[in-house]
């Protein structure tokens, strides 16, 4: 009752903040029913990575990132057609069954829910005190977990995997970020994981650049500047002037 | 207060919809593969489907030598390189050279009432105003003398020296012009597969665009660049369901094929100014010491894996004349995922010597988000500074 009174509250303010947000303004929003205090909370990035063993070659490391990628622009229409067209998660290229970890304390929601995607095994972590839920998806296999069971923070509670299911096609770990309880929307993990994503990114010979918005184009171009993704929304890269044009 | 309100509306729209949202069934994520060789979208000319090597593979030497690991670098250069703001106002990604060094240039929109392009800011003009450049974005990817525009299914070349412009059956797709200006080269890929099964096919074209022919089919693989007028390089595997990956130099002429490097991931290839080098990574293999920097004379003669602690990101120093391969450098930024500062050091992949050429107690630099370019010149980097996203530039010392 407390958390509709509240947004009951704030439904004209949020209308009006809406009119003013700045079209850069980056932002990682809690879900319903969390209280400003806690907003405020979430801010400190109350997650972790996924993983026990620090980056590296052997273990693991960023791979795409969250949002206005270029790679999604060229699928918007395709494999994100339904999450806003941008890539609503976070990939981290690792082996096939490396260790992953619980990136907050939270309760076990769902296992292998294939309507959540990102197959062959996905794992759904609720984690109320936040205002949040957590994906992990292309698992190696079922994790041996129960829905209603506690994990706390740093818990391994799945082993990486290979949407191909060949463990040498695309072996990485897709993570997102969803509201609790509906678990429609999705955030940029960069604003909510405690790391150093700078850090991350300095690998290899390339520049992770962005998809442009060439009538706005300072619009959505840093890791921590996107916007956040609805299950079922409009697609929001489906620029008029993009750039690039193609691949 | 804004953020608050924001955070509610999130809450609220979730709340609306879960009661009517479709079913994520068709929600799946892809793996980052933007390192390898870029290939194009548009299905035309076709690739094929199968997976099927050229009738001209010839498959060849392997790198004979024994790959040896480097020191640490350890020296400090004096006097210490300083980092100059160029840009203000968070302004802005993914910078690039004027050709003559003098400029750094970037995509934007200043202003409302200003125009989207080219922006430029001299190197010697710290934090003024920025210029504009042109509205034709193609710049950004340009060489000194050719421009290449994609658009939908059309390619197309101008020619700087004289303004002249040609369509080259490409079908949109970019291409590759050869060292000697007299072909082009490019890969047409069924990206509509998934990425299990893409295959690419090489194509092979005259500048003007005459006497298009398919010269090989590339599980998925694709294409890099020339590596000099007769040869390409290339990436590929022997099948679709093959676990590792090749990295060729293909003659053009013969279509034999010089194995480079084989390894189940690799990414980031890139060659040397001189075309003399080729460095990739190599991470996760079954193998572990094969995990890590790879150095690969593209003649398959020489090879070296660098040491862990260099791991990270990397860039090749280009030379003001143009490189000998006895003066092409490695510049790179060692990965620490807890450092508070970057720092760079430079590997001699002929000797094998590292030099560290900035401390990050002198020189405390960040790079945000991997944005970092070196000059034509070879003597200074632009990156976006991480603290204020702005643009910084850092003069390297001499060679």
């Amino acid at each position: 009752m407390k958390r509709k009174t509240l947004l009951a509250q704030f439904s004209r303010f949020v209308l009006l903040a809406v009119l003013l947000l700045p079209a850069n303004a980056s932002f990682a929003a809690p879900a319903e029913g969390v209280s400003g205090e806690q907003a405020s909370q979430t801010d400190e990035r109350p997650f972790i990575l996924p993983f026990a063993e620090p980056p590296g070659p052997d273990t693991w490391l960023m791979a795409q990132t969250y949002g206005n990628t270029v790679g999604a622009y060229f699928n918007r229409n395709t494999t994100y057609r339904f999450s806003g067209g941008i890539h609503f998660g976070v990939d981290f290229s690792a082996p096939c069954g490396t260790e992953i970890v619980a990136i907050a304390d939270g309760v076990v929601a769902l296992v292998d829910a294939t309507a959540y995607g990102s197959l062959p095994h996905n794992l759904i972590i609720d984690h109320p005190q936040l205002g949040y839920a957590t994906l992990y998806g292309h698992l190696l296999e079922r994790p041996n977990l129960t829905p209603g069971q506690e994990v706390k923070q740093g818990d391994v509670v799945a082993l990486s995997g290979d949407p191909e299911e060949t463990c040498f096609g695309r072996p990485h770990l897709h993570l997102e970020i969803r509201d609790y309880p509906g678990r429609g929307w999705k955030y940029n993990p960069i604003n909510l994981i405690d790391a150093d994503w700078d850090n991350l990114a300095l690998v290899g010979s390339f520049r992770s650049g962005f998809e442009r918005d060439l009538d706005d184009p300072r619009k959505w171009q840093q890791l921590d500047d996107q916007p956040p993704a609805v299950t079922g929304g409009p697609i929001l890269n489906n620029f008029a002037n993009p750039w690039p044009r193609s691949r | 207060m804004i953020a608050a309100g924001l955070l509610l509306l999130a809450g609220a729209l979730a709340a609306c919809n879960n009661e009517s949202r479709p079913p994520d069934a068709s929600v799946t994520a892809t793996a980052t593969s933007v390192e390898v060789a870029a290939v194009a979208a548009q299905p035309s000319p076709s690739a094929t489907d199968t997976a099927t090597l050229t009738p001209t593979t010839e498959p060849t030497a392997t790198p004979t030598t024994t790959p040896t690991s480097t020191p640490t670098p350890t020296a400090t250069p004096t006097p210490a390189p300083q980092a100059i703001q160029l840009t203000t106002g968070g302004c802005c990604t993914q910078p690039f050279w004027s050709p003559d060094s003098q400029q750094v240039r970037f995509i934007d929109k200043p202003a409302a009432d200003q125009p989207v392009g080219i922006w430029g800011v001299s190197v010697d003009a710290p934090q003024t105003a920025p210029e504009f450049v042109t509205d034709r974005l193609e710049e950004s990817t340009a060489s000194p003398d050719y421009l290449i525009e994609t658009n939908g299914d059309t390619t197309v070349i101008e020619r700087r020296a004289d303004g002249q412009r040609w369509t080259v059956p490409a079908g949109g797709r970019t291409v590759y012009i050869s060292p000697d200006e007299t072909r082009i080269a490019w890969a047409v890929t069924n990206s509509d597969a998934p990425s299990s099964n893409q295959v690419s096919a090489l194509w092979l074209a005259n500048l003007d665009g005459s006497d298009a022919q398919q010269i090989a089919t590339l599980p998925r693989g694709g294409l890099s660049g020339w590596i000099s007028n007769d040869v390409l390089f290339i990436s590929s595997r022997e099948s679709l369901d093959s676990r590792q990956q090749i990295l060729y130099a293909l003659s053009v002429s013969d279509g034999t094929r010089t194995e480079l490097a084989r390894a189940e991931r690799m990414r980031g290839q890139s060659l040397s100014p001189s075309g003399a080098w080729l460095v990739y990574y190599v991470t996760f293999d079954s193998d572990p010491s094969k995990n890590g920097i790879w150095l690969v004379s593209t003649d398959g003669s020489q090879s070296m894996v660098l040491d862990h602690d260099l791991f990270g990101a990397y860039q090749w120093r280009n030379c003001p004349d143009g490189c000998t391969p006895e003066e092409d450098r490695l510049l790179m930024v060692p990965f620490r995922p807890d450092a508070t500062y970057h720092w760079l050091v430079e590997l001699n992949p002929a000797t094998g010597e590292v030099r560290q050429l900035t401390d990050p107690d002198v020189t405390p630099i960040k790079i945000a988000n991997g944005d970092w370019r070196v000059s034509p010149d070879g003597r200074t980097i632009a990156f976006v500074e991480s603290s204020d996203r702005n643009i910084w530039l850092l003069d390297l010392p001499e060679g």
